[in-house]
């Protein structure tokens, strides 16, 4: 959030440093500090207002759908729905030159323009992206979220019939993109680089962080532990410095220790709590069925949803630094395993004893599909912009 | 809205960064002074041990006391970690150095990073001898040198880096 610092703190996580602020909820987007449901149904639809009158009149009958988050029984119940505005948006809305001015560098030129702190190249490139984004005309988003079909198209249907002076306060900018994820290409990788199934799992553990449960290696090194990725009060609650230094339980490259480092620099320098993500990202399109090495050409992956107070220090810091560089880890030609813009040269190591392993000759997973810098209104600069004239 | 160009070239994953100050008028000895305590201060080298990614950097007065050079050079870009360094001891150190200085903000002061920005001039060369090595792999490298030496040290070593494996590791043993 742009005023007011913020950490996300589940219950049981423990947290590694620093004081804690109170918060505004009743001024603050329900979405940003709760989580989404385990099992969920969930969409985002983005719009351009071609008119100032007809965007603050939507703005108008969206806000009512968009639940406080202090309030638990909010108009939305069980679900929620942000709304947010990219630069290009709050410019439509006829937001004055002073406040635009007001918002950060990277907000202002938006997504596209980024690409190449981004890693954002080749297939994942603004050229390649799915229009509208990397335009400028992607000017609102809406993203919803219910535990099941018909609650989500409930709330749909109220956002449907519902898109200077502080108005960053309890606000928050957003990043975000569509990942496509190549399923099928990380299965094979997988199967050329094992001799059993075990394996197999063992090795998507090592480059995740996680089992498939979302058990962390740190707490289960050896092997899945369902129990454990159920319990949401203790698949979080774990540190690197003393229980894991050099990582033969969770690589330091992999992909939950390079977005989440935790207390592993607690003697250096850099400081891991300015560089947290909060993340809302939600799954799209079908599983890719058991032993499936083909890619049966559906579109799946995630909707990559970073909230937080800034996109430089944290949302492109850890994409530049951390995801698509190794430096801090003392391996800079490595990349995020998963995430990373690997490009068929890709390296990561696993350490584990007596010699560590190292894989060799990685493709790219993830490519992004398209995505946009927003900004998320608090409550009350969200009735603002719908009754500015 | 651009973003300010970031001065420093690069050579591998290494960056060279100087700027160029002015010493506030009668401030030379307190420049020297200050860069000196700082320099006999024990946390010198766990601060550097703290940053990771320093090769090495340097304070150098010229013209009579009255301008003060910083040039430095290490891994990755220096914007992206320099607000971390805030709380640091390295930080404190550039704040007392600094304060001698003209325009010079305070470095918990927002702007401080213009300051510098304004103040740093780009090399027109920079050459390494090991541009693809980070300061961490360096750490890396010298304590696996440490460790064959040790391993040479041993009479046993003759025999056991004979074993086909370990034939690119007999190649180093020599000399």
């Amino acid at each position: 959030m742009a005023a007011k610092s913020h950490r996300s703190s589940t219950k049981g996580e423990r947290v590694t440093q620093g004081a804690t602020t109170m918060l505004e909820v009743n001024d603050i987007q329900s979405g940003v500090l709760r989580p989404r449901p385990p099992s969920y149904a969930g969409t985002y639809m983005v719009f351009r207002i071609d008119d100032q009158a007809t965007g603050h009149e939507m703005l108008k009958r969206l806000t009512p759908a968009v639940a406080s988050a202090a309030d638990a029984t909010s108009p939305a119940g069980d679900a929620w729905v942000m709304v947010a505005l990219s630069y290009h948006g709050l410019k439509a809305l006829g937001v004055p030159p002073a406040s635009l001015e007001s918002f950060s560098p990277e907000f202002q030129q938006g997504m596209a323009a980024r690409a190449a702190e981004l890693g954002d190249v080749g297939e994942s490139g603004p050229d390649h992206w799915e229009r509208p984004f990397g335009t400028s005309d992607v000017h609102l988003a809406i993203t919803a979220i219910a535990p099941d079909r018909t609650r989500l198209e409930q709330v749909l249907e109220r956002a449907r019939q519902a898109a200077y002076r502080g108005m960053s306060r309890n606000g928050s900018y957003v990043a975000f993109r569509k990942l496509h994820q190549d399923v099928a290409a990380f299965s094979r990788y997988l199967a050329a680089h094992s001799t059993s199934t075990e394996e197999e799992e063992w090795l998507a553990a090592k480059m995740v962080g996680r089992w498939r449960s979302g058990a962390p290696l740190t707490l289960s090194p050896e092997h899945d532990n369902p129990e454990l990725g159920a319990d949401p009060k203790r698949h979080n609650d774990f540190l690197y410095y003393d229980d894991d230094p050099k990582g033969f339980k969770c690589p330091p490259g992999s992909h939950i220790r390079r977005l989440n480092p935790r207390d592993q620099f607690k003697h250096e320098a850099v400081q891991v709590n300015r560089h947290r993500l909060l993340r809302r990202g939600l799954a799209y399109g079908p599983l890719l069925p058991e032993g499936v090495r083909q890619d049966d050409g559906a579109e799946r992956g995630i909707f990559f949803i970073f909230i937080g107070a800034s996109l430089s220090r944290q949302f492109e810091f850890v994409q530049s630094e951390w995801v698509n560089q190794g430096i801090f880890i003392g391996a800079p030609g490595e990349k995020d395993p998963m995430s990373g813009s690997n490009d068929g040269t890709g390296v990561f190591t696993i350490p584990k004893q007596p010699i560590r392993q190292r894989l060799q000759g990685l493709p790219q997973f993830v490519t992004n599909r398209g995505g946009e810098y927003f900004f998320l209104p608090g409550m009350r600069a969200l009735q603002w912009l719908a009754d500015a004239r | 809205m651009e973003h300010p160009k970031r001065p420093g070239l690069k050579a591998g994953v290494m960056t060279e960064f100087t700027v160029y100050t002015n010493v506030k008028p009668g401030h030379g000895k307190a420049v020297r002074e200050t860069v000196e305590r700082a320099n006999n201060d024990p946390r010198r080298a766990e601060a550097i041990q703290e940053i990771g990614t320093l090769h090495e950097a340097r304070f150098v007065l010229f013209d009579d006391d009255t301008r003060l050079m910083f040039c430095s050079s290490f891994d990755g870009s220096w914007d992206k970690y320099i607000d971390d360094f805030a709380t640091t001891y390295i930080a404190n150190v550039f704040d007392a150095v600094f304060s001698h200085c003209e325009g010079f903000p305070g470095i918990k002061d927002p702007n401080v990073k213009d300051w510098f920005m304004a103040n740093a001039r780009e090399a027109i060369a920079f050459n390494c001898a090991y541009p693809d090595a980070s300061v961490k792999e360096i750490w890396k490298a010298l304590a696996v040198e440490k460790a064959f030496q040790e391993v040479l040290d041993n009479p046993a070593a003759e025999q056991a880096l004979k074993a086909p494996a370990l034939k690119p590791l007999l190649e180093q043993a020599a000399t």
